[in-house]
């Protein structure tokens, strides 16, 4: 996913490098206040050990292999402004020494990889730490936090070629985000395998500071989930592939795909578009962020009702 | 990705471009990769004049072709795809062919800048340009160190031969987490004992 030199054009690349050079800095005020001297070593050390984890190739299937990313570990290791450190130097290393990213493409793939996709998945996995407590609640961050930072990376730099005009975001965004929806599974496995063998050996090291942290609210991290599921709704629902899914596809090959008696009666949305709307990706976008909201009130009102329900039974 | 040992310093160190100073060397080096990358649509003679001036430049240099070749074919199967998903463009193919001619000749830029200047020098240069300084020590400390933590790595996996335990198939994923786990251990161990040493030579 290392943008190369040559893609973005001049508007993207002086965005991309504004955007990374203010969040790193932020990131290292943030990290430099927050983090004794002591631990600053580490930090380089942290860097190091990502590079070096990037040589261990895990074998996939098909006789294909993959390796680590660490953003998500080294932010739920090390906590965020250091993890956003780390990967700007493991990037700006690659990039200088090995020429692997582009130079004028830094920022991009700064900004996707080391802030977008390492906080990103951060935020998922305070999250599943703070909704399920304990190990099992962290373990689950950590995988499904890795997942989200590679997707969330992939669809950011989506955004960045379609924005240069280099590809078109009906292509670039369903092949990056749709080869890099797999290739998130390894990092979430390995992920969360580094991360049960580091709390095997030393669970001080996973515990305490992220069990208090969990207790803190968590209503910014669900107005973020909800930020993360309406932008989604809105920006990439009117891109769904318009081809038939399962079901349709096995009820036309089997010829009973007229027996269908279509919507409900009262269906709000036929077929996915918002009433009234004359625009199809508009209708699109409009009846996907509705649903979001709605489904993200039922949840919430779960939530609320089974938490109290617990609480009582405690 | 490239190893670490394949980026083992193949030119001559006391020819011509290492020598020239870093500064100048880098300036030029990112005036001609921003007017590659911001150019929309050079003319292909000004694409064909700067691949003549770099190859000169690796010629002098004594850089091998091997530098080169190993580089560019780990790099260049990214710049071709991103290329072939380009040919949707309005442009078409003619888009896609510039792209990735653009692109293939700023990556040989970058690599020549790399394979003729030590990476201390690239860093006095940044410190120059006031980039933070817990971004800098990281570096420097990330450059140092993660030849050490390879070849920990590598130790490590030997030993473990060594040792007469090969885990079954099904377990090799789960052996090399654990392996990766015991390398965070210690390098966090190892950081208690560079920060006293840093702290023995004056660091501040």
């Amino acid at each position: 996913m290392h943008l190369p030199d040559g893609f973005l054009d001049a508007k993207t690349t002086a965005v991309t490098w504004a955007l990374g050079a203010g969040g790193v800095a932020f990131a290292a005020r943030h990290a430099s206040a927050a983090m004794p001297r002591e631990r600053v070593p580490l930090v380089g050390l942290a860097a190091a050990f990502v590079f070096a984890a990037q040589m261990i190739n895990f074998p996939v299937a098909g006789g294909t292999s993959g390796h680590l990313l660490g953003g998500v570990l080294v932010a739920a290791l090390l906590g965020p402004g250091a993890a956003v450190i780390v990967l700007t130097a493991v990037l700006t290393l690659q990039c200088l020494l090995f020429a692997d990213g582009g130079v004028t493409a830094l920022g991009a793939n700064v900004v996707n990889m080391a802030l977008v996709g390492t906080l990103g998945g951060w935020a998922v996995f305070r999250a599943f730490s703070a909704i399920v407590p304990g190990r099992a609640g962290r373990l689950a961050g950590v995988a499904v936090g890795s997942w989200t930072s590679v997707v969330l990376s992939a669809t950011t730099c989506a955004g960045q070629l379609a924005g240069s005009g280099t590809v078109r975001w009906g292509i670039a965004f369903p092949a990056m985000a749709g080869i890099h929806a797999v290739i998130g599974l390894g990092e979430a496995a390995i992920a969360a395998m580094v991360w049960t063998a580091i709390a095997r050996a030393r669970p001080e090291l996973v515990g305490s500071a992220a069990d208090s942290e969990s207790r803190r609210s968590v209503a910014p991290l669900a107005a973020l989930g909800l930020a993360v599921a309406l932008a989604l709704a809105l920006f990439a629902a009117p891109f769904a592939c318009p081809w038939p899914d399962g079901l349709e596809k096995v009820a036309e090959i089997l010829g009973f795909e007229s027996r269908a008696s279509g919507a409900l009666p009262v269906s709000p949305f036929p077929d996915y578009l918002f009433p009234g709307i004359s625009s199809e990706r508009l209708a699109t976008a409009a009846a996907g962020a509705l649903g979001t909201i709605v489904l993200f009130g039922v949840g919430v009102f779960l939530a609320w009702r089974l938490g109290a329900r617990t609480s009582r039974s405690r | 990705m490239i190893r670490p040992d394949t980026m083992a310093r193949l030119g001559c160190p006391e020819c011509p471009p290492p020598r020239w100073p870093p500064a100048p060397k880098a300036l030029a080096a990112l005036a001609l990769v921003i007017t590659l990358a911001a150019w929309r649509e050079p003319p292909p003679t000004f694409l064909a004049g700067t691949a003549l001036v770099l190859v000169g430049a690796a010629a002098r240099a004594r850089l091998s072709w091997r530098f080169f070749a190993v580089r560019l074919l780990v790099l260049s199967p990214l710049i071709f795809s991103l290329a072939t998903l380009s040919l949707t463009a309005p442009g078409g193919w003619r888009w896609g062919v510039l792209l990735a001619g653009k692109s293939l000749l700023c990556l040989t830029t970058a690599l020549l800048y790399a394979g003729t200047t030590p990476f201390s020098s690239t860093l006095a240069l940044l410190r120059r340009l006031r980039m933070p300084s817990l971004l800098i020590t990281t570096l420097a400390l990330a450059y140092r160190y993660s030849f050490v933590l390879t070849e920990e790595a590598r130790r490590m996996e030997v030993a473990r031969k060594a040792r007469c335990f090969t885990p079954a198939k099904r377990r090799e994923a789960a052996w090399r987490a654990t392996l990766l786990g015991r390398l965070f251990l210690r390098s966090m161990d190892r950081s208690g004992r560079v920060y006293a040493a840093m702290q023995a030579r004056g660091w501040r």
